[in-house]
């Protein structure tokens, strides 16, 4: 192991600087529940701030007009937008950028997401079945995918699996049906196809690529959660400050502290991980350190919500209490990111066998 | 000559020395840390290792040049610390005098203190130690009772403190003595002495740790009178100086003369001892096993990750005093952690301790182990640490309970 295993550039510690001012002042509690009871979810108006401010540009190749860096520099971005509990179609949209990048092909699609369009993908590991040109099935946990202007997807015809892109607005009424979440400040559709042959081909998916997008993916869900984790004991803490119970702040019980300073340093260890791994990610160390930020998110972030709720005492197991709205975005967070026990897996062979 | 060049070139001579000199076999049990200096001949040995590290250079490289110490950068001796524990070169004997008691006399001692005690913290010619926990306060050191009554040039010392490592060796101690009597005067009744141990009125009883092995002592005080120029500080300032001391002790502030003062196990000597104890092709097998490996090595990284976030600026902007703040708790309950995994995983050769053939090297796991609770006791339990984050990064009210 050569080089450190933790830093931060100029540019990306510019954006974790920008991006947190950004989501804080856009992103107030208030917001996040008006977002929730709006049927798609977000504000175009926020949306396009994003954009202006570059952020969907920083992955699209130079020579497509973007920035054309890497992965881990969406990290701070995806963190603090995930702190807040933001509502954006931001990470889909990152994640089926890198993929593009990955397959290559996509070139008539970056310029259009650096300006705005917001690009999904359909889980690669659940694609569309190929019949004489056409495509039928139902495909789920497309993220954002009624608001999507393009939905990827994964096609498998015979053993050869490839990437498409299908414009939404080539898909019949009907065809896209928003699903329940577990987590309210998120949308997801599924979609579904009878024959369907408006679509184009990207490119051929390999094993390593469909492997190489869902740690993409769930790193990207790894930054939301830590931001979560840090976010929902902050919540837990200004409660325990507030909250006065047999005439002292139930902080001030050591029950509650210490239970607090737990899942505060399982928010320390998920941002410490975290932010190595974006570091280092595409390195010959992007693995161990990727999977590693995943597992410790999906525990701080659990751990951390968990015990939000619970110090929150009979306001806790209310719909008004913040605390479950964290707890909501990790668990969907933890699905979106892979099972944690394979991640765990691939450590041990990563760590013990190689 | 460049400064890389020259931090290259000393970390080049710090490697060799190092290689050349670490005795390979001494014919005894060496002390894994400070706190396990249990005989006369481990004591003897370690001093004069000390000594010879410090002649070498590698010992103080970083304090000012007027009392012994080598005048250069701080990133010198860090060099030189590093070399020493790649070696897997034995321990600095004198910790208190090194780490704690020595930064907090060249921070805010007198001209007079320094010259008179820091070349000798240096080469071991002056052993000190700590007396600041008493038998009927542990954790709670503001209530201690232990008197110092001033009489003309003295003060006449009266109590008992416990907990005291190398007591029986000590030449100097770190004391924190009441000099107000009134009852309710707590931090406020408190001083701080550089108090010779040598001394009539002063005496120790070793006190047998859970391993069966010495290294505290309690050390008793009736009537013993030390010079009133041993006080550091104004009378009533001793917890502010005591608080400074325990940042130096906690690693919160810098100046510490360096040397490695612990032997830390890793999990990679971890891991090499499960291969050896699977044979074969060394594999391991066992899932579950290898899955609290996995907790193991990431929180291991975490703690690693969390020092090097922690000096840069824009990962910590927030909350500046978080990492410094959970790092003892965290190491300490780490390597507890880590220690008793590595005992429960030897199976059945688990059941073997120190001194059996059939012990996995030696019981050094199961050592470990049971010494490891030293780390998450001292300096502060780790309960005590929770309370101290809880309030101090967090902002949680203080717990009015007691009082």
């Amino acid at each position: 192991m050569s080089g450190a295993l933790i830093s931060i550039g100029e540019t990306e510690a510019d954006l974790l600087g920008v991006a947190t001012k950004f989501c804080a002042e856009k992103a107030p509690i208030e917001a996040v529940r008006r977002w929730i009871d709006d049927a798609q979810g977000f504000e175009s108006a926020l949306w396009a701030e994003i954009v202006s401010l570059g952020w969907t540009s920083i992955l699209v190749p130079e020579d497509a007009g973007g920035l054309g860096m890497e992965l881990g520099a969406t990290i701070p971005v995806v963190e603090q937008m995930g702190r807040r509990l933001l509502a954006a179609p931001f990470t889909a949209v990152t994640a089926s950028t890198a993929l593009l990048v990955r397959v290559g092909g996509g070139e008539a699609l970056l310029p259009r997401i650096a300006a705005g369009e917001i690009v999904t993908a359909a889980p690669l590991s659940t694609p569309f079945m190929v019949k004489d040109g056409t495509l039928s099935g139902t495909v789920g946990l497309i993220l954002w995918g009624e608001a999507a202007d393009v939905i990827l997807a994964a096609v498998e015809d015979g053993n050869r699996l490839s990437l498409i892109a299908i414009e939404t607005k080539a898909l019949g009424t009907g065809a896209l049906k928003r699903e329940s979440l577990i987590d309210d400040t998120r949308r997801s559709a599924s979609l579904t196809l009878d024959r369907f042959d408006d679509f184009t081909v990207i490119g051929a998916l390999d094993a390593d690529v469909v492997g190489a997008h869902q740690l993409d993916r769930a790193l990207l869900e790894a930054a939301d959660m830590t931001g979560g984790a840090r976010a929902a004991v902050d919540v837990a803490v200004g409660y325990a400050q507030d909250r006065v119970q047999f005439g002292r702040p139930i902080g001030s019980y050591q029950a509650i502290k210490h239970g607090l300073v737990d899942v505060h340093i399982g928010a320390e260890k998920a941002r410490s991980h975290l932010y190595s791994a974006a570091h280092l990610y595409g390195t010959g160390e992007g693995e161990v350190s990727a999977r590693m930020a995943v597992v410790q998110a999906v525990k701080a972030a659990s751990e951390a919500a968990d015990r939000a709720i619970q110090f929150h005492g009979g306001f806790g197991f209310t719909y008004d209490c913040d605390a479950q709205l964290y707890r909501r975005r990790a668990m969907l967070g933890a699905a979106l990111a892979g099972d944690v026990r394979q991640h765990r897996q691939r450590l041990a062979e990563l760590l013990l066998d190689e | 000559m460049s400064e890389t060049k020259a931090l290259e070139d000393f970390r080049r001579d710090a490697d060799a020395w190092f290689a050349e000199n670490t005795p390979k076999d001494v014919g005894f049990m060496l002390p894994l840390t400070f706190m396990e200096v249990g005989t006369q001949q481990q004591f003897d040995f370690l001093r004069d290792w000390q000594r010879r590290v410090w002649e070498a250079g590698f010992l103080g490289a970083a304090w000012p040049t007027d009392y012994g110490g080598g005048g250069l950068p701080q990133a010198y001796q860090d060099v030189a610390t590093e070399a020493g524990k790649r070696a897997g070169a034995p321990i600095m004997l004198n910790a208190i005098g090194l780490n704690w008691t020595g930064p907090l006399i060249l921070d805010i001692g007198t001209e007079a203190q320094k010259a008179a005690y820091i070349r000798d913290i240096l080469s071991a010619e002056a052993i000190w130690c700590q007396g600041f926990s008493e038998p009927e306060h542990g954790s709670d050191l503001g209530s201690a009772q232990t008197r110092a009554v001033r009489d003309g040039d003295d003060y006449v010392i009266t109590g008992s403190k416990i907990w005291t490592t190398q007591g029986n060796f000590a030449d100097y101690m770190i004391l924190l003595a009441r000099t107000d009597g009134a009852p309710d005067s707590r931090h406020r009744g408190l001083s701080f002495f550089l108090s010779p141990m040598k001394i009539d009125g002063i005496s120790t009883t070793p006190i047998r740790k859970l391993t069966g092995e010495y290294g505290f002592t309690q050390t008793f005080f009736e009537g013993a009178r030390i010079p009133a120029d041993c006080r550091m500080g104004a009378e009533g300032e001793g917890w502010k100086i005591a608080v400074r001391l325990l940042e130096y002790e906690r690693g919160a502030r810098g100046g510490q003369a360096g040397g490695h003062v612990i032997t830390d196990q890793t999990p990679d000597q971890m891991i090499a001892m499960l291969r050896r104890l699977a044979g074969g092709n060394g594999a391991i097998a066992d899932p579950l096993m290898r899955d609290e490996l996995v907790d193991i090595l990431m929180d291991y990284r975490a703690i690693q990750l969390n020092r090097a976030r922690s000096a840069i600026a824009p990962l910590v902007a927030e909350a500046p005093h978080s990492l410094p703040l959970i790092e003892k708790l965290v190491w300490t309950e780490f390597m507890r952690s880590m220690n008793q995994s590595a005992t429960s995983m030897q199976g059945a050769h688990g059941a073997y301790y120190v001194g059996d053939e059939a012990a996995v090297e030696d019981g050094l796991w199961q050592r470990a182990y049971l010494n490891a609770f030293s780390a998450t006791i001292g300096g502060g339990t780790s309960q005590i640490q929770k309370n101290i984050i809880g309030e101090h990064v967090l902002g949680l009210a203080k717990d009015g309970g007691g009082r």
